[in-house]
């Protein structure tokens, strides 16, 4: 692609033309130096949700060399060798180096995953001036699916590179285009590079498991929930594929946060719709979590081998490997289970069984679905209302021992606020969305960081009561401890700051920003 | 950057092959190379095919840095960048001695290209003036072709002595026979007395209707006729003087 920084690139609309109409139009004394043709392959990388691509770069891999390219340039800004084409990889896993850095910068949890591979056939030319010296090379490039039985057709480009030096003498080169080609648009490396993707559709492309759903005040609720439990099951269904190939733990979780969604809707909004269906739907959802619940664990307590390691002093660093290396076999076992579980009936059963429902327009008996029929705006002022109340109430009721179970439930008050404000964003005024959610977060920030470290050291804690007394149990013993204590020391620290946090939370401001976001709903 | 000068104060002693064929060898991925053409006849520029711009001239190489950088045209070859003449060059010398420092004017004005380049190659004028103490102090080697007569070879003592004379490092002026016709004896008299001298390279550039023949197809010869034997003498004689600059 842009391998040449330079190089002015030029689509051809329609059919290629006739190789002997290019040249044709040269200036008297200039003509087209020997043809030469080559060919090579090109491998687009991205993550799921193209974390490289929104901040502006493309991965491309090419002749064993793996480049970083800046969209609005289409300058190289890293390369790093890739010997073989993987199908997916982590930016921590290429060599220290620039390239390794950007990538990082773009997603350390996330695999950059082969998007796109196309073959690129280039004939070349020389352009040369009446002195015969090449000053620029024209070169006509088509694009060919990797996949031969793919019938996708990829736009085709002439390109002109001037050679150092010769970059003001352009007008003449131009005239070495074919005819039907627009020598006065020149198409960007972003352009191209956008084109490619939108033609080949790399699998979940465009996915962003945000929430951004344009809801309508005076629809009904009814209607308005059933289009954001369409959008999360679709989130659930993207991330299938991801989870079988097990290509980052980023699927799993988008995978869990849908179903959390989902559940935390259809509980918050009761009556809106039958409630033996709803409950039918939830009691499915949550079986299903269930089922993830393990896989999870492991991928988060290998995520933090680092983060655990450096926390230890070096003496007692290789004691937490038996501890990783039971956490791998184990994520290993969870994978194949929940695998196998994707591949089952009774999942297809149930989510065929979960869009019917969803899919369902009729509004439901008002006599037991009494919601379903009012406007969104009212809803969502009532329940906001309530679930800012059950916050604030049971923030207040917290008392100076701020016990765990007390912490606990509190976050997942503020998670079930949260979903709701999320889900009815698009009613109010965007500032003011922001400015709530910004209040929020210190808040859900340090329950959060709370309930963390209580699940963390709760897991540390029944694995040092299983360790085998062989293989080093001692010094794993001793780790365990190490971690246990450090964590137990940041845990208190977040204990503490809880009163201060929440005092600033419950204050006139959050109450006038509410009001500010609910007043005209209804 | 390693920096050699072509340099004789005889003219038609192949300077210019030397300089456009070695700088064609030098030329690879790792090791981009730039032919900087200093004499006003602007030869290696027109070996290259290339002009300068209608605004270059020799004011702009006075400048330095950037005004040299955006004059330098890529040739039609890997890697190989030239710095074309202009025929104001003939006005170098009386411009540089205006100049504050005019002998280090040049190794100033090219510290912009170490960056990109890592060999450059001046393609001197034939005379002893301001312009070649110049290119003497920003060069790492000068090199200088010697046709094997006995006037050359005085010719270039003579350029030893001006060194010693001036302050400036003599280690630096490495000589090769350069148009040694291998049926004169008075040719191979010369190159076997100096085979074994410090200051000269082993190998020599036969006489060769090739070399001449460069003026017609424009193109370094090792381009054209990598198998001819000048050609082969100039991958040689490339290969020690490269050694010599690197070691």
């Amino acid at each position: 692609m842009s391998d040449t920084q330079g190089s002015l690139f030029f689509r051809i609309n329609g059919e290629m033309p006739l190789v002997q109409s290019v040249g044709q139009n040269l200036p008297e004394g200039w003509s087209l130096g020997k043809n030469s043709s080559r060919r090579e392959r090109l491998v687009f990388y991205d993550t799921f949700e193209e974390e490289a691509f929104r901040n502006g770069l493309a991965v491309m891999r090419r002749k064993g060399t793996l480049s970083i390219i800046d969209l609005e340039s289409g300058a190289v800004e890293a390369e790093t060798p890739l010997a073989q084409t993987p199908p997916n990889f982590f930016a921590a896993d290429l060599p220290e180096g620039k390239a390794r850095k950007r990538l990082l910068q773009c997603s350390t949890l996330r695999a950059f995953i082969n998007r796109c591979a196309v073959d690129r056939f280039i004939s070349s030319w020389r352009i040369l001036n009446r002195d015969d010296k090449t000053v620029a090379t024209l070169d006509y490039e088509s694009l060919h699916p990797v996949d031969k039985t793919s019938e996708t057709v990829f736009p085709q480009h002439f390109s002109i590179t001037p050679l150092k030096g010769y970059h003001k003498e352009l007008s003449p080169m131009l005239m070495a285009l074919p005819e039907p080609v627009d020598a006065y648009r020149i198409v960007s490396f972003k352009e191209r590079l956008m084109t490619i993707m939108e033609t080949a559709e790399p699998f979940g492309r465009g996915y962003s498991p945000k929430l951004r759903l344009q809801l309508d005040a005076h629809a009904s609720i009814h209607e308005n929930v059933r289009r954001l439990l369409q959008f999360t099951t679709s989130i659930m269904e993207a991330n299938e594929e991801g989870i079988r190939k097990d290509i980052d733990s980023e699927f799993l979780h988008d995978f869990r946060v849908a179903i959390r969604r989902n559940r935390s809707i259809l509980r918050l909004l009761n009556g809106v719709f039958d409630p033996e269906k709803t409950a039918w739907a939830l009691a499915g959802l949550r079986e299903l979590g269930k089922r993830t619940n393990d896989l999870r664990d492991s991928d988060v307590y290998l995520l933090r081998r680092e983060e655990y390691t450096s926390l230890l002093p070096p003496s007692l660093r290789p004691a937490l490997d038996p501890f990783f290396s039971d956490l791998e076999a184990d994520k290993r076992l969870h994978h194949r289970q929940f695998c196998r579980y994707l591949t089952d009936r009774e999942y297809s059963g149930f989510m065929t069984s979960l869009k019917e429902f969803i899919a369902e327009g009729e509004l439901p008996d008002p006599e037991t679905a009494p919601l379903a029929a009012e406007p969104t705006g009212d809803v969502a002022a009532k329940t906001i209302r309530k679930a800012l109340k059950k916050v604030l109430v049971h923030g207040r009721r917290t008392g100076s021992e701020t016990s765990d179970a007390e912490l606990h439930e509190l976050r997942i008050d503020c998670k079930k606020l949260r979903y709701l404000l999320e889900f009815f964003a698009s009613l109010f005024p965007p500032k003011a969305t922001a400015q709530v959610l910004r209040q929020m977060k210190t808040l859900q920030d340090n329950l959060g960081t709370f309930v963390d470290l209580s699940v963390q050291m709760e897991f540390l804690q029944s694995r040092l009561e299983a360790i085998p007394a062989d293989r080093g149990g001692i010094s794993e013993a001793a780790a365990i401890g190490g971690l246990l204590t450090t964590l137990y020391r940041e845990r208190e620290k977040v204990r503490e700051h809880f009163h201060e946090i929440f005092s600033g939370f419950d204050s006139n401001e959050t109450g006038e920003l509410f009001d500010e976001l609910l007043t005209g709903l209804a | 950057m390693k920096t050699i000068a072509l340099y004789s104060i005889k003219g038609g002693v192949g300077k210019t092959a030397a300089a456009v064929n070695l700088s064609f060898l030098a030329a690879s991925p790792t090791t981009p190379a730039l032919i900087c053409d200093l004499d006003p006849q602007g030869a290696s520029s027109f070996y290259f095919r290339i002009k300068a711009s209608r605004k270059y001239n020799s004011e702009k190489f006075l400048k330095g840095n950037s005004k040299i950088l955006k004059n330098i045209k890529a040739t039609d070859f890997e890697n190989l960048d030239l710095l074309p003449s202009d025929l104001s060059y003939r006005n170098l010398d009386i411009e540089l001695s205006e100049s504050k420092k005019p002998k280090k004017l040049l190794s100033k004005n090219l510290e912009g290209l170490e960056e990109e380049y890592r060999y450059v190659f001046f393609d001197c004028p034939p005379n002893l003036t301001l312009l070649s103490e110049s290119v003497f102090r920003a060069s790492d080697l000068i090199l200088v072709p010697v046709i094997p007569t006995t006037l050359s070879i005085r010719t270039f003592n003579q350029l030893v002595e001006f060194f010693t004379d001036n302050g400036l490092d003599s280690t630096k002026i490495v000589g090769f026979f350069s148009m040694e016709e291998k049926r004169k004896t008075m040719h191979r008299e010369i190159a076997e007395e100096f085979q074994n001298h410090p200051s000269m390279l082993r190998q020599t550039i036969p006489y060769s209707s090739d070399v001449e023949k460069m003026g017609l197809t424009r193109a370094p010869l090792n381009a054209t006729h990598p198998k001819s034997n000048a050609a082969q003498a100039y991958s040689k004689l490339w290969e020690e003087v490269s050694m010599r600059i690197d070691s």
